[in-house]
This record gives structure tokens, sequence and C-alpha cells, in this order.
């Protein structure tokens, strides 16, 4: 069994049963086998082989999951990429993974695909474009293709994640490592062939690996959520109601606006059954709004980093009146083992804090162009404390990695950016507030008296990172502080920012 | 309103609540979104903005990215809403 096969099996068995619902129309599980099969030949025909990478580049739609089920049919690995991602970053990924092929549109191929990655071969989801477009898959078969046996260790995608040198780097995902978490949280989420799972989270990102994955699994159907669709909360709420979603997988910070602005807690009834957050968080006092406002929806938070997957998850069965702190990132799941040491590397005990260390079958293979991973457990840089029934708490982290509104980051990644700004100096980012108000404040130092706009930042970072992380906010200075050794003084410039946001705050509260 | 007014005002209100005063180089064709000068929380916002400053309501399903690119697509939504369509 591999990744690739839970589509194939649901298809044998249920042809007609409806696979996936998406922005651009829907498809059984027969035909969407079908299409990922003229997919395949497709590829197989523009030079893809086992074991190459084939990015894809494309909004959410049908075709996109089309396109991830082909690749993975030729023994390939596929790539998903952000779709708000800048062409430059795009590139730097294709050539970082030495990708064979590019699934896009033809506009996304055109401006890529250039210069030294110009010979990348392309399969254009619309029309035009250099190489295949999709009417032309028309013409290849749509029969199985029979190629190699897919083994547990076989790649099957890379999830590129923010690398704190300034570079991307590239998460690589086994078919054990995926199927292991698929099968863990389709059991204990009991999905089956009835239940209709949504899909908030772009492919890029690892919460989709289990609104696809799952669904395939059990025969059940997800129904894809346009990006576009997030500015509208309301809408969200409104496709629950429309399209019988009993599963609900997103980042707190989505429930949290479909709460405040889509009128979640005001419906009559809603067809959920469960909804499972992860990615950061749930303050306390909005969990407690809607587990109350519906309790008889199961309300699962899963933990893991995209290196890990899901490794420890908890089920919220309660939450006492004055608890303050966010629930519990809680035990072991997908078969992984869990536990935490502290700096003298000895095992924590109940009512201390280490870091998280994880091992078993959800670990990552290891990153893109590094030596593997290997079995050694895989420390996850999360500080937690060992509650006395057993369950971890998340605390923080121990590094310069931040959440902002569910997007792991890195900010030496924005950092290295905003450094290629030919007058910027020296600029350090820090994080400022919490939850929904979390923002990316950068202080900058120019080389003369001269700086640049606040807009021309803007645009310097829209050129060259995804869109959750250009800054927020800038502040320029002659310096930035310096502690006694030397080092830039993030703690100074995070009191400064975060002083400065409360102020902001303020402001707007008191208009 | 002309739809060049109501740009204007839909700029005055991005300069002094989203970008506190520092808009040079804000102009009717500035990528919004692109740009990360606004995103979902901001878009709710500025879609209560017009609504009570013009009296428009934007329908949900007008609510989409496509609309909210830049000033000049979204006065003329605005402009056109405001017309009945």
């Amino acid at each position: 069994m591999s990744l690739k096969d839970l589509l194939i099996q649901s298809a044998r068995h249920m042809p007609e049963a409806l696979a996936v619902d998406g922005p651009d129309g829907s498809i059984t599980y027969g035909e969407l086998d079908l299409v990922a099969n003229r997919i395949t030949w497709g590829l197989y025909d523009l030079g893809v082989r086992t074991g190459d990478r084939v990015g894809i580049w494309l909004d959410k739609s049908i075709r996109s999951v089309a396109a991830m089920q082909g690749v993975l049919r030729l023994g390939a690995a596929y790539v998903p990429l952000d779709p708000l991602s800048p062409a430059s970053r795009v590139r730097t990924i294709i050539k970082d993974c030495d990708m064979r092929a590019l699934v896009s549109t033809a506009k996304g191929a055109e401006a890529t695909l250039t210069g030294e990655i110009g010979n990348i071969a392309s399969l254009c989801a619309d029309m035009g474009g250099p190489g295949l477009c999709w009417d032309d898959l028309q013409s290849f078969s749509d029969k199985p293709f029979e190629g190699p046996e897919t083994g547990d260790n076989d790649l099957a995608y890379i999830l590129y994640t923010s690398g704190s040198t300034g570079k991307p780097k590239g998460v690589c995902i086994s078919n054990l490592n995926a199927l292991a978490f698929v099968e863990w949280a389709s059991d204990e989420l009991k999905v089956k062939k009835s239940d209709r799972l949504s899909n908030h989270a772009p492919f890029h990102f690892d919460l989709s690996v289990l609104d696809i994955y799952a669904a395939f699994h059990t025969g059940a159907s997800v129904t894809l959520i346009p990006d576009m669709m997030s500015y509208a909360p309301r809408r969200l709420v409104n496709l629950i109601r429309q399209k019988k979603i009993t599963i609900w997988y997103s980042v707190p910070s989505v429930l949290i606006l479909m709460m405040e602005q889509g009128g979640l807690l005001d419906e009559q009834s809603i067809p959920l059954r469960a909804i499972v957050f992860a990615g950061e968080p749930f303050p306390i006092k909005h969990l407690k709004r809607l587990y109350e406002r519906w309790p008889a929806v199961r309300y699962l938070n899963f933990y893991g980093p995209t290196e890990t997957n899901v490794c420890t998850f908890y089920e919220v069965k309660g939450i006492e009146d004055g608890r303050s702190k966010p629930v519990p990132i809680g035990r072991e799941c997908s078969g992984d083992r869990v536990w935490a040491i502290k700096n003298d590397g000895t095992e924590i005990k109940p009512g201390e804090e280490g870091e998280l260390m994880v091992s078993g079958p959800t670990v990552m293979l290891g990153y893109w162009g590094r030596s593997p991973h290997g079995d050694k457990p895989y420390p996850t840089g999360d500080i937690v404390r060992l509650e006395k029934d057993g369950n971890y708490e998340y605390i923080g982290r121990q590094d310069h990695m931040v959440k902002v509104r569910g997007h792991r980051l890195e900010l030496g990644e924005i950092e290295a950016a905003l450094g290629e700004h030919p007058v910027i100096h020296e600029v350090a980012v820090v994080v400022s507030g919490s939850d929904m108000n979390t923002r990316l404040i950068a202080f900058i130092a120019c080389n003369g008296n001269e700086h640049p706009t606040f807009l021309d930042i803007k645009r310097h970072c829209a050129e060259r990172l995804p869109r959750y992380m250009i800054v927020d906010d800038v502040i320029f200075l002659d310096e930035l502080p310096r502690t006694r050794n030397g080092k830039v003084d993030r703690l100074n410039l995070k009191r400064d920012a975060d002083y400065i946001q409360e102020i902001k705050r303020t402001s707007n509260e008191t208009n | 309103m002309k739809q060049t007014e109501i740009l204007e005002v839909l700029k005055r209100y991005i300069s002094r609540e989203i970008l506190d005063g520092r808009d040079i180089g804000l102009d009717g064709s500035t990528p919004l979104l692109e740009w990360g000068i606004i995103n979902s929380m901001e878009i709710a916002r500025i879609v209560s903005f017009i609504q009570n400053r013009f009296h428009i309501g934007i329908p949900d399903d007008k609510i989409i990215a496509e609309h909210f690119i830049n000033l000049s697509v979204l006065s003329h939504l605005v402009v056109g809403l405001g017309k009945g369509g």
C-alpha cells in the first residue's frame, strides 16, 4: 500500500461516489482515477520518470489534486507550491530540488520557466503555454500506468518551509510518513464514506494532507475551499451548511473569524461532527464559546511540525471555568513515540519543561539536498511541559522560528530578503502581539539619510516572499540597538514593537 | 458619487487606518493584496467602512480577491453596486 493506492482503491470500489468538490466543479472517484492516469501518461511523455520531482503551482482545484495523483503514479514526487508566492521564490524551489517538470498555468510557466530553468518540462492546467496544455491530455491513454512498485521509504512529496538562512528548505515526506498519519487520523476520526471533509489549508501546507487522503482512504469526499473564500467568513459558514461538511480542519484563526464575523455561533444547527484544529494555540476564550455553542461536536487539537506531521493530539472533553491556558497538545499518536528532554539530555518528569522529541513512522526522510534524517529522533525545537495526567502542554519555541496566523516562518528568511534592498544596511524582524493580532515588525537601519517608503518595503517583500511573510510594519532607526556582547538586542526591539502596537491598538479602539 | 471620488475616499481610509499615513506611492493601481497591504481582517473592515460611508453593502459572493486587487477595481465595484448592479 502506498499513497497513490488510496484513490485507486476507492475508484475501484465506488467509482460513482463523489471524490472531490472544488471551485472548478465536482468529480467522482472513477472520473478522477481516469484523469490521473492521463496526467501520468502525459508527464511520462514529457520525460518525467520514477524518482523525479514535479512542481504543482496552481490555485486549489480538481486539476491540482489530479496532478498530485498523476505524479505519484509515476513513482515521482510532487512539490506543491504556494499559489501566492512570487515567481522568484518558485524559481528558487524549482532549482533547489532539481525539478523535472512544472504543472502550472500558461502565465505561471511563462513567469518561471526562463533562463537557466527554461528547459524544465511544462504541463499547463489551462490553454496555451509551453509544453502540454490540459486539452492535450485527451490524446493520452486513461489506462493505468504500470510503473515500479512504490516502497515505504520512497519520496511522495516535498513541502517547502521557511528557512533560517534566507532560503526555503524542502521537507521530504515518504509514503510511509504520510500513510502512518492518514491511517491513524482516519481511524481516530472514524471517517466513513458518508463524511464530507473540508479542505481549507493550501496544498503546500501539511494540514491539507489529512483532508485529501483521509477522504480517499475511506471513500468520503473532500470539499476544496478556495483561498479567496477566506475573505468572507460568512461564505465559509454557508459552505459548511450547504455542502453538509461533517469534518472541519483548519487553523484556529479561521474558526475565530467564522465565529466573530461569519455567524458560526448563530446558526440554528450545523452538520459538523468533528472540528480539528492545528498550527497554533487556540485561545481558550474562543474555543470555550465554540465548545459550549456546539457541545455535540468532537474537538481535536492536532500538533506536529511539518517534519513529523501530526505526532500528538488532544481531544477536548470539557473546558473548566477560569481556565486561561490553551488546551494541551496531548499525547503521542500516528504510531510515533514522543518525549521531552531537559538541557542535560535527561527526560522530563511531570511538572517539568523540556524540548519535545519525536521518533516513529511519521518522521520525515530529511531535508532535500541534505543527508537523510535516518532513525534518529527529531528535536522539534518546541518547549513543552508534561502534565500529571500524561498530556504535554505547549510552552513556546526555543529559536527564532515563529507562527504567524498558523503559518510557520523563520524571521531570518524575511531579514535576508529585506537585506537584499540596496539601501538597507541592517534589519531585524520581530513578532508582536498574539492570535489574530500577530504582526511582523521590521526594524531597519539604512545606509544614508534616505530610506525607502513603507510601500517600497512592501513591494520588495512581495517580490521575494510568500504573502504571509510580508512585514506588517516598519520602523526606521539610525542603527539597531546592541546587547553588551554586540548582538542585535532583539528583546529590546520586541519591547518597543509591543509598546508601539499597543498604542496603535488602543488608538484604534478609542476611534 | 463618481468613481474617482469613491477611490479618493477609499484611499484616505486605507492611508489612515492601515498605513498610518505612510501612503507615498499609493494610487488606484497599487496591488493591495499582492503587497500584503490588506488581508482578510482588513477586507472585513473595508466592507464595513463602505457600508457605513456609502450605504452600499457588498454581497458575500462579491467579497472575492478579484474585487480587492487594487483601489481602482474596488471603487468600480462600489459604483456598480450603487447603481443597483
